[in-house]
C-alpha cells in the first residue's frame, strides 16, 4: 500500500507529538476531576477514627488497588511528560520529543506494574 | 503582563491563535514541579508504608487514622500537605482554564470561566485548610 511519507500527507494521521499533547490533556483533566472527588471524600471521612478507618478500608480490595497503580500511572506519565513540555520551553529537546515521549509512555506503564506489583498480596 | 497573542507553530503550518498570560504560564510549571517532588512523597508515605502490617493482618488499612493525625502533627508533614493542596488545586484548574483557552474561549467567556474555576479552587483551598487545621494540636 502506497503511504506518503511527506509530512503534509500525514496531517490527518494521529502522530507522535499530537498523541503526546491529547494524552497530557486527557490525563490532566482527569487527574483534576480525582483532585476533586479526593478532597471530597477523605475530608468529609475525617470525622472519627472508627468511620475513617472503616471506609478506607474498603479501598483496599482488588478493583480498587488495581485502580489505585492505575491512577499512579497515569500521574508517572503526566509528571514526565510535563517535565519534557518544561524542557520544551527552555528549547531544550525538541530534537528528542518522541523519543522523550516514548521514555514517559514506558516509565510510566513500568510504574503501573511496579505499583501493582507491590499490593499484589492484598489483591489475592 | 500584558497577554500576548501568539501563533502556535505546527511543523510548518499556522496553528491557531493562542492565548499566552505570563504569570499563569510561570505558576504552572511551577506548582509542576513542586507536585513532582510532594506527590510521590504523599503516595509512599500514605499507601505503601503500612503494606507488610495490613498483609499479616496487624492493621485494618493501608491508610488509617492514627498514623495520618500522628504525621499531620509534625509541622514538615503539615506543610507538605498544605502545599500539596494548594498547588495541585491551581495545577489542576488552571489546567482546565488552559484547555479552554486552546478552544478559543475569550471575553466574557473567559472572564465566566476564570471566575467559576477560582470559585471551586478557593471553596476546595478553604475546606482543605479546615481539614488539616483541626489536626493541629
Amino acid at each position: 500500500m502506497y503511504k506518503p511519507r511527506d509530512a503534509q500527507f500525514q496531517a490527518r494521521a494521529m502522530r507522535t507529538g499530537t498523541a503526546a499533547w491529547l494524552l497530557q490533556r486527557l490525563s490532566g483533566l482527569f487527574l483534576t476531576l480525582y483532585l476533586i472527588t479526593h478532597i471530597i471524600v477523605i475530608g468529609t471521612a475525617v470525622r472519627g477514627e472508627d468511620a475513617f478507618d472503616d471506609l478506607l478500608a474498603t479501598f483496599d480490595k482488588a478493583p480498587f488497588l488495581i485502580l489505585d497503580a492505575g491512577l499512579v500511572g497515569v500521574v508517572a506519565f503526566h509528571a514526565l511528560n510535563g517535565l519534557r513540555l518544561i524542557l520544551f520551553d527552555f528549547a531544550i529537546g525538541l530534537r528528542f520529543q518522541k523519543l522523550l515521549f516514548w521514555i514517559s509512555f514506558v516509565v510510566a506503564v513500568a510504574v503501573f506494574i511496579g505499583s501493582t506489583v507491590a499490593v499484589r498480596n492484598l489483591i489475592a | 503582563m500584558a497577554r500576548l497573542e501568539l501563533r502556535q507553530e505546527t511543523g510548518g503550518a499556522t496553528g491557531p491563535v493562542v492565548g499566552f498570560s505570563f504569570w499563569p504560564w510561570l505558576l504552572q510549571r511551577v506548582t509542576a514541579v513542586g507536585l513532582i517532588v510532594l506527590l510521590p512523597i504523599h503516595i509512599v508515605v500514605n499507601h505503601l508504608f503500612n503494606i507488610v502490617e495490613v498483609e499479616r493482618g496487624d492493621l485494618p488499612g493501608l491508610v488509617v487514622f492514627s498514623d495520618v493525625a500522628e504525621r499531620l502533627e509534625t509541622p514538615t508533614y503539615w506543610v507538605i500537605d498544605l502545599l500539596l493542596l494548594t498547588f495541585a488545586l491551581y495545577h489542576g484548574l488552571n489546567g482546565v482554564r488552559n484547555v479552554l483557552l486552546d478552544y478559543g474561549l475569550r471575553g466574557t467567556g473567559e472572564r465566566v470561566v476564570t471566575g467559576a474555576l477560582s470559585l471551586v479552587g478557593m471553596v476546595a483551598f478553604v475546606f482543605g485548610i479546615s481539614v488539616l487545621a483541626a489536626f493541629i494540636d
